[in-house]
This record gives structure tokens, C-alpha cells and sequence, in this order.
């Protein structure tokens, strides 16, 4: 059940009316309940790892804190929580890439494949409710969280159907404590629903009106991208950009928006990451509750920056190529990863070189044609990386970014050549000036600190309205769903 | 709380608005399917006579504009491009809702369809122009296959994307053709085809129908006699009938007899009504307006002689059968203009004082030498006074209301859905004189005598011809190709 689905546009008002008048405390059994059928949507059989993930660590996170006193028992609870949490993801995720690779590398040797086989389907969203799930257990590990004892409360939490599937990936110490407290959430507080349903909104008109749009034409150009040259490569590179972009935002937004409707408040996820001045304030602002994950579970764990600048400089490749890993079981994700960890260094390391570049060349750097630079470059940046994404193979992304450079044919801007890559020029049109409005949106979250939201219900209802209005209407009229229309799933479904 | 459920009505009521006024503009206005319902449903009650039902055979063939002209019969085409049965059957219940016609025909030929369900296109014309009512519902789910019964519920997931589509003709009433105002059903169609009959009088073995087919055919049957409506068969003539049709026609004529229901099938009569294939049809299975209006006339006396359906010509409450009766017959003048090819003749009709409601632009360039005494000849016929070698006017009813003189070189014109530009070329001007409708350069060959024909009625520019030298100094009228047709109606199959 995709938010963007017929079936979840009778859910989700089916759970929230319920939810909002049902007993008090029946509301984490309604909860859990809609959520198991939610995720139980896609495969039935998906909720026995999610069910059999939850009771590990609910269990695991009970005993912990029984033997608190016992750091050897401690540690052999933990290892066996952790590595149960990370075996079923291994099993289920990278078992078939692990055997790929070796099997790739024996016949490199010129020695005979393993003859294993794993042809298991991907569960959604495993890796989003496995994080979620051990950093729980880290928390109670580290004493931050008590270990919660209502089982149906701790399934909640790792179920919670708004964020289950393509997170944002709560933190025990934000999401668990709202759970406990379910029962005292005011659920009729018209402010905050009119601020969820604002936010559901604009997710679904980036997901339908730009990510489904921009899709049409990356999809056209990646398939068959030896036909074309730098132009329709580089349009569809930034397209792609936009594309995944706008998807796991509307993912994020339509789940907070909806949690926020029913009195929970799920973390932000991105915070206007392209309109950052480099790659270091990028990943501040993208996929935050997985890069803070990684930050506060991984990162920190290993030395952080506290061990020197050369070992500091290890653990962000570290954690880049387990990002990479973690958002999916192939080379291209793991070298996307890795290009950005190099990103993070080569910042790190040319800064002082930079800004003694540009004083000395008397640039002026407090102007807005030096940070349109920075932007424009921190994109570029991004986009050369999501290639190795994006294409099916590291051969294909490397023969991508080769075909950029080799074959430039500027005309193709001028001769209708742009206009045949799957979107008409009224399509177009229509993306560009969706664009324009994200990049509106965009700039007051980035200058005003605000989301649209909080922005919108701080004007004038006339002009609150023209913009909810608006958008509902673009949304009907201009978004990609209807007959013959295949809805893409949200990318981030996969991970 | 109070203020919030008043806000929350508001907002909800102005996001309805919004969302039905673009329903509006992205709803398919197809006219072989969806817009003779619409204009059914504008109908004052029980004002249809005689109703006539089937598919394109049935809303291309039954002039409305005939039967109305010669025996002052109220009657309505309701069809839809390849309509099969069973949405026939959803139509007449749909039309009986409202009207209590004195006799109902059904153009029968859709009959033969076997295939139970048809392409969606056709799913779309035949259903959607229907008002959401119990009978819609069951009108669908006759349509569509189980399987696919949620790709056309709700309708807009089929036609939102008609955003790419849009055009001035969603945005104004009756989509900016003054031929739906009064509309009744009736697509007259000025293709021509030229094609012989087939003897096909022999076949009396009686083939099959569908079951669904036969199941509906009877359901319409029952339906008029349940409700005390004469109802009549008829399969409209048409040239390229095959034997196993007619053998399938014969079953359908052997189940009207058994419900005692009159039937005519009208391939075998062509020659009672003067029909002539290679002049009347439109296509191999439409007739065009000469044909049509022969068959209707034919149908017309049929109906007069064997039915009391009274003449409603001059009654009130039907002025809007003579509108759309003298529509039809400005059409058909228009084609007429089209399809005159002697250069006399042309300027003759137009240069006439009863050629009323046209405004006749001409271009002159060029007019030297033998060419020169034609153009002085075409402009003596409108009095418009000397002519040297070029130049441009606008014509009305005759009289020239502006041509070009001096320093005026350019003359405007606001006309009903258009705008005409004129213009005198300067001596620097390499494209020469232009008549333009709607950004459009209407002129058929620069450097000769053009003249458009734009009819206030019709609210279109219906011809654009030019004057030509010929063989043996003779001029000729050159069109272009496209020009010799205009369509009447949106859609068809």
C-alpha cells in the first residue's frame, strides 16, 4: 500500500477517524493493528521478520537491563541482539550480492562459482525498522531509554505505519516516549491538523506532480543512454536528481504529516540539502535521521574526530561505504557511497587551501554570486555521484559520465531534441514551474528556518488557502497516476 | 469550535469548486458520444417526438435537419460511435427518464457486434456523457470487464491527462460551435465516397447474434412496449455490407417480427429513396449529406404516413428544431460553396446581395496584363472601383466595407470566435498581401486573386479559394486540399 494508492486514500481516513474516537486506551492497539495490516499490504508474510526483529530486540532490551550489573552477560545479550538484527537484514538484503561477488571473483581466478543460489523477495522497508530497531537497543545499552516492557507499545514503535517502510528512522528517545504517552495526545487540536494535512499535501505534489514526472524522462535516457549525448545526459542526471529528491522528500513529509494529524511528531529528514554550500552542510541536511543514525551509532562509536585527522578521515569512508551498502546490495550504491565520503574529505582537507585561494585572488565570498557557485557545484557534485546510483551497472554510471564529456551536442537545447525524451513540452512545463515552486519552498525553509507548514499558517487565510488549493488542484489535474499511468514506487521502498 | 467548522465548510466548499470547474475543462467533449447527451439533458421535458437510437449509423444518417424541414418532426439522434447494445439499452432508459417520445427507432446494425466488450474509447463515449445515476452504474458495468472496473471508476483516472489536450473549445459554451447550441443529435458528414452497392437481396439465411447482443436488443424492445412507445428497426443503407451481416440483420429482423416490432432494413431499399453510392456516402458504412438527406426524407414519409407524429413547425417551444433546421441547411449551403468549382458561377453567389451573413475577404496581387481584366471583372461584381495591380477588402452582403488605400494598409475585423487581419502588402513586403484568420494565413497562392469566405453563422471561415490562369485563358479556382471538407462534429470513429 503506497501512500500514493487508492488503498491508502481510504486507510489512512479509515485509521485517523477511528484512531481519533476510539477509547483512549485503545488507541496503541488500533495503532499496531492498522499498522501490521499496512505493511502486511505488500506480503503477508513480511510480518513475520518484522514480528520476529521486534521481539528479539524487545526481549534482548528486558534482559539488558536485568543484568545491567553484568557487562559480560551485557555484551553477549547484546552481540546476540545485534547480530540476529543484522543477520536477518544480511540474509535478506546482501546474501544474494555477497554471493554474486564471490562467485564474480572465482571466475576472475578462473576457479568454478559457489553453486549457491538465494532468490529471496526484499522485504520493504527492512532496512529502515532494523535501524530503528537496534538503535533502540543501543539506547537502553546505553542507558538512555529504559527498556519499554509494554510489548504492544514496543511493537508500535517499531511498526508505526507512517514511517515504517522508507523511515524517517525515529529514535527511540523521541518516538517510544510519544507511544507511551498516546493516550494523553489531545487528537482534536485543529492547528496541528491542519499543519499534518498541509504537509501530506505538498508530499504528495512533489511524489505525483515532480518525482513521477521527472521519472518518466530519467527512465527513458538511463535505459538507452548510450543514444544520447552530454545534453539529454546531463538533463536527465539533474532530472534524476529531482526525481529522488523529490520522492524520498514526499515520503518523509506525507509521514510526518500524517503521524502529525494523529499527535506524533516524527523528525524532520531533510532540511533544504540543495541549497547547501558544500558537500559537508549537504549531508547535515540530507536523510538526516539516517546520517545522525550513522553519525550517533557508527561513527561516534569509532573514534569519531576525537582520534586524529587521518583516522577521522577513515571513519567518514567508513560510514559513507556503509551508507552506501545500507541503501542497497550492489557495487554502484557502495561507489556512490564511497565518492561521497570522499567528498567529506577532500572538503575537509582543501578548505584552508579555498578560502586561501579566493582571499588572495580578492574574491568577494559574502556575496550571492559566490554561494550561487558553491550551490551550483555542491549539485553538480551530487548529480556526478547519483549516476553510480542510478545506472544499472558501475560500468553503465562510468560509461555515463564518459559519454558526458565525449559526446557534447548543445543543439539538442535548441532542436526539440529535450522534447523527445519522454516529456512534451506542455510536460515540461509543467515540471519546470514545479520546480520553480519547490526551489520557492526551499529558499524560505532555508532562510526562514520554516516549513512550508509553519509558513502558510503564519499568513493571511486567503493566501493560505490559494496555495492548499492550488496545489490540491495541480496535484488532481497535473499528477501522474490514472489509467495507463504505471505509479513508480518510492525509491527508497527498496532499502 | 464553531469557527472552525465554519472555516473548514468554506475551505472545503471553494476546493470543490475549484476541482469541479477543472472536471469541466478536462471532461471529454466528444460529439459522437458525449455532447448529443449533453444537449439531450438541456432538452425541455417530453418535447422528442421521435427518438432515434444506435450507433454512428444512426447519428450520421437520421437528419434531424431533414425531418424537421419537411414534415416539421421533433426528433433526436441519440448515439454514440460504435455503440453497442447494451449501451443503447442504458441510453433509451436514460432518454425515457426525461422524454415520452411518440415513436422510437433504433438504427439496428449494431446488432452484429460480437465482442462483448468494447475498445475504451468507445467505453468512454458511450458512457461517460451519462449522469451518475443507478442506470450509469449498470451502463458500466455492462461496458467494462470485471477486471478493469476501477480503471474507469472513478471517470476522471481516464481523462484528467487531458491537460496536453486543452483547448479554446473546453473553456466556452457549447465549446465556441454555434452547431451545439441547438443541437439535436445529427453529425451531418460532407466527405464524399464514391462506391457501388452490392446486390445482397438473395441472402435469407439467418445468422447469430451475440448473446449479450441479443439479450440487450430484446431488453430495448420490451423496454419501449413496457412503456406504450411504438418502436421501429431500421438498418440504415450502406454500401459495403457483407453477406454475413445481412445474415445477422435477418436475425435481427426475425426477432423484431416475433415481438411483433416493424422492420426495415434500408440496404435493400436504395433504390425507393433515390440513393446513389457514388455520390451519397461519406465512408463505406456513413452516408454524407446528400445522402443522408435523401434517406431521412424517405424516412420522414415512412414515419409521417405510418405514425401521428405532429408538425411542430411554428409551435412554441420548438424554436430551437428551425435554429438548428436552418443550421443545417446553412452547412449544407456552405458545402455547396465549397464543392463550386466554375469561377463565374463562384462570384456570382458571393458577390450577391443574398449572400447574407458571410463577410468575403479578397486579396488582389499581381493583376496585369489579361489576369488585370479579371480582377477589374471580379471587382465591377462588388463595386469596388478601380484597380491597379494590388490590393485588399472586406466585403459585405456586396458592398466593399473597407479596402485598402493609401497609407491604410491594415484593416481588423472582430468576428464571432475569430479575428480577421487584412493587410496590403508595401513594396518591401516579399510575402504580399495576407488575409489572416486567427494567426492564420488563410490565402491559397500568393501572387493571384484570393478570396475567404468567413460565415457569421457557422462562426468559421469556410472557404478559401484562389483565382488561377487555366489552360486556353480560362482562370480556375484552386482550394487547398483540406478545405473542401470541414467536419461538423468532434470525435468520431
Amino acid at each position: 500500500m503506497q501512500f500514493n494508492s487508492t488503498s491508502f486514500m481510504i486507510f489512512f481516513p479509515v485509521v485517523v477517524a477511528a484512531y481519533f474516537v476510539i477509547p483512549r486506551k485503545c488507541r496503541a492497539v488500533w495503532l499496531l493493528v492498522s499498522s501490521y495490516y499496512f505493511y502486511m499490504s505488500w506480503n503477508a508474510k513480511y510480518a513475520v521478520l518484522i514480528g520476529t526483529s521486534t521481539l528479539i530486540t524487545y526481549g534482548c532490551a528486558i534482559l539488558l537491563e536485568k543484568y545491567s550489573d553484568r557487562s559480560g552477560i551485557k555484551k553477549l545479550i547484546s552481540v546476540l541482539c545485534i547480530c540476529s538484527n543484522l543477520g536477518i537484514l544480511a540474509v535478506f538484503k546482501y546474501a544474494s550480492f555477497a554471493i554474486r561477488t564471490v562467485d564474480g571473483l572465482l571466475e576472475a581466478l578462473g576457479q568454478a562459482p559457489t553453486g549457491f543460489g538465494i532468490d529471496l523477495l526484499l522485504p520493504v522497508g527492512i532496512s529502515f525498522y532494523t535501524f530503528q530497531a537496534i538503535g533502540y537497543f543501543i539506547d537502553v545499552y546505553r542507558g538512555d531509554i529504559a527498556a519499554e516492557k509494554n510489548l504492544i507499545k514496543y511493537a508500535l514503535f517499531v511498526s508505526f505505519f507512517p514511517q515504517l517502510v522508507a523511515g524517517p528512522i525515529e529514535r527511540s528517545k523521541s518516538l517510544l516516549t510519544q507511544i507511551r504517552d498516546v493516550s494523553k495526545i489531545n487528537v482534536w487540536d485543529a492547528g496541528r491538523i491542519a499543519s499534518g494535512a498541509i504537509l501530506m499535501v505538498w508530499g504528495f505534489f512533489l511524489k505525483m506532480v515532480i518525482a513521477d514526472r521527472a521519472a518518466i524522462l530519467v527512465n527513458n535516457v538511463f535505459a538507452d543512454y548510450r543514444m544520447y549525448g552530454s545534453t539529454e545526459l546531463i538533463l536527465a542526471g539533474f532530472g534524476f536528481e529531482a526525481q529522488v529528491y523529490c520522492d524520498f522528500l514526499s515520503y518523509s513529509l506525507i509521514a510526518m504529516g500524517a503521524a502529525r494529524i494523529m499527535g506524533f511528531v516524527l523528525m524532520e529528514n531533510f532540511n533544504a540539502p540543495i541549497l547547501a554550500r558544500d558537500t559537508k552542510e549537504f549531508w547535515r541536511r540530507w536523510h538526516i535521521s539516517l546520517t545522525t543514525w550513522f553519525r550517533d551509532y557508527v561513527y561516534i562509536p569509532l573514534g569519531g574526530s576525537r582520534k586524529g585527522m587521518g583516522r577521522k578521515r577513515i571513519n567518514l569512508m567508513i560510514v559513507f561505504l556503509l551508507s552506501g551498502l545500507w541503501h542497497g546490495a550492489s557495487w554502484g550504491y557502495i561507489i556512490w557511497g564511497g565518492i561521497n565520503g570522499l567528498y567529506l574529505i577532500l572538503n575537509d582537507m582543501t578548505q584552508k587551501i579555498r578560502s586561501d585561494t579566493a582571499e588572495k585572488l580578492k574574491i568577494n565570498t559574502g556575496c550571492f554570486s559566490w554561494t550561487f557557485l558553491k550551490v551550483i557545484v555542491t549539485n553538480i557534485l551530487f548529480v556526478f555521484a547519483i549516476i553510480f546510483y542510478r545506472a544499472v551497472s558501475v560500468v553503465d554510471g562510468a560509461n555515463y559520465i564518459k559519454r558526458i564529456f565525449a559526446n557534447p551536442d548543445p543543439w539538442a537545447l535548441f532542436d526539440g531534441t529535450v522534447y523527445e525524451l519522454g516529456l512534451s513540452r506542455t510536460e515540461m512545463s509543467i515540471l519546470i514551474v514545479s520546480l520553480v515552486v519547490l526551489l520557492l519552498v526551499e529558499l524560505i525553509r532555508y532562510n526562514k528556518d520554516m516549513m512550508i507548514d509553519k509558513w502558510l499558517l503564519t499568513q493571511n487565510v486567503w493566501f493560505e488557502w490559494l496555495v492548499i488549493i492550488a496545489l490540491i488542484a495541480a496535484i488532481f489535474v497535473f499528477g501522474e497516476y490514472g489509467f495507463g499511468f504505471d505509479a513508480q514506487q518510492f525509491v527508497y521502498f527498496q532499502f | 469550535m464553531k469557527r472552525t467548522v465554519i472555516r473548514i465548510t468554506i475551505f472545503i466548499l471553494l476546493l470543490a469548486a475549484v476541482l469541479l470547474y477543472c472536471n469541466s475543462i478536462l471532461f471529454p467533449k466528444y460529439g459522437d458520444g458525449i455532447y448529443d447527451l449533453k444537449k439531450f439533458y438541456e432538452l425541455e421535458d417530453n418535447t422528442v417526438d421521435v427518438l432515434f437510437l444506435g450507433n454512428s449509423r444512426c447519428f450520421e444518417n437520421f437528419s434531424t435537419g431533414t425531418l424537421w424541414d419537411e414534415y416539421g418532426i421533433a426528433a433526436f439522434d441519440l448515439g454514440g460511435s460504435n455503440q453497442p447494445p447494451w449501451n443503447t439499452y442504458h441510453y433509451l432508459k436514460e432518454a425515457l427518464k426525461t422524454q415520452h417520445p411518440k415513436l422510437i427507432v433504433m438504427e439496428a446494425s449494431n446488432t452484429k457486434q460480437y465482442e462483448d466488450y468494447s475498445a475504451q474509447q468507445y467505453i468512454v463515449k458511450n458512457n461517460f456523457g451519462l449522469k451518475w445515476s443507478r442506470n450509469k452504474v449498470d451502463s458500466l458495468l455492462a461496458s467494462i470487464r470485471k477486471e478493469a472496473r476501477f480503471t474507469y471508476i472513478p471517470e476522471w483516472l481516464r481523462y484528467h491527462y487531458r491537460y496536453t489536450d486543452v483547448e479554446k473549445a473546453d473553456f466556452v459554451k457549447d465549446q465556441g460551435n454555434p452547431l451545439y447550441r441547438d443541437w439535436k443529435g445529427f453529425a451531418c458528414n460532407f466527405m464524399t465516397y464514391p462506391t457501388e452497392g452490392k446486390d445482397l437481396s438473395g441472402i435469407t439465411e439467418v445468422g447469430y447474434l451475440s448473446e449479450k447482443s441479443e439479450w440487450y436488443y430484446n431488453h430495448i424492445i420490451e423496454l419501449a412496449q413496457q412503456e406504450g412507445i411504438p418502436i421501429e428497426i431500421v438498418i440504415a443503407p450502406y454500401s459495403d455490407c457483407y453477406e454475413d451481416e445481412m445474415k445477422a440483420f435477418n436475425r435481427t429482423r426475425q426477432i423484431a417480427e416475433e415481438k411483433g416490432v416493424p422492420f426495415m432494413n434500408c440496404v435493400l431499399m436504395t433504390e425507393e429513396m433515390g440513393l446513389d453510392y457514388s455520390v451519397d456516402m461519406a465512408d463505406p458504412v456513413h452516408l454524407n449529406y446528400r445522402g443522408s438527406s435523401k434517406f431521412s426524407s424517405f424516412i420522414g414519409r415512412h414515419i409521417s404516413e405510418n405514425y401521428d407524429i405532429p408538425d411542430r413547425r411554428g409551435e412554441a417551444g420548438y424554436e430551437s428544431w428551425q435554429r438548428h433546421a436552418d443550421y443545417i441547411r446553412r452547412m449544407i449551403s456552405d458545402q455547396k460553396l465549397r464543392e463550386c468549382t466554375d469561377v463565374g458561377e463562384y462570384l456570382d453567389i458571393i458577390s450577391s446581395e443574398s449572400f447574407d451573413g458571410y463577410e468575403v475577404f479578397l486579396s488582389i496581387e499581381n493583376a496585369e496584363g489579361d489576369y488585370g481584366q479579371v480582377a477589374k471583372n471580379v471587382l465591377d461584381g462588388f463595386d469596388a472601383g478601380s484597380v491597379e495591380t494590388a490590393g485588399v477588402w472586406h466585403i459585405r452582403n456586396g458592398k466593399v466595407v473597407w479596402g485598402a488605400a493609401g497609407d491604410d494598409r491594415d484593416h481588423y475585423q472582430d468576428l464571432p470566435f475569430s479575428s480577421i487581419h487584412l493587410k496590403k502588402a508595401d513594396e518591401d513586403d516579399e510575402e504580399g498581401n495576407r488575409i489572416i484568420a486567427d494567426n492564420r494565413d488563410c490565402k491559397v497562392r500568393d501572387g493571384f486573386i484570393n478570396i475567404v469566405i468567413y460565415d457569421n453563422v457557422t462562426a468559421s471561415v469556410e472557404d478559401s479559394v484562389a483565382i488561377i490562369p487555366g489552360e486556353a485563358g480560362q482562370v480556375i479556382l484552386e482550394r487547398k486540399e483540406e478545405q473542401t471538407v470541414q467536419s461538423a462534429v468532434t470525435g468520431g470513429e
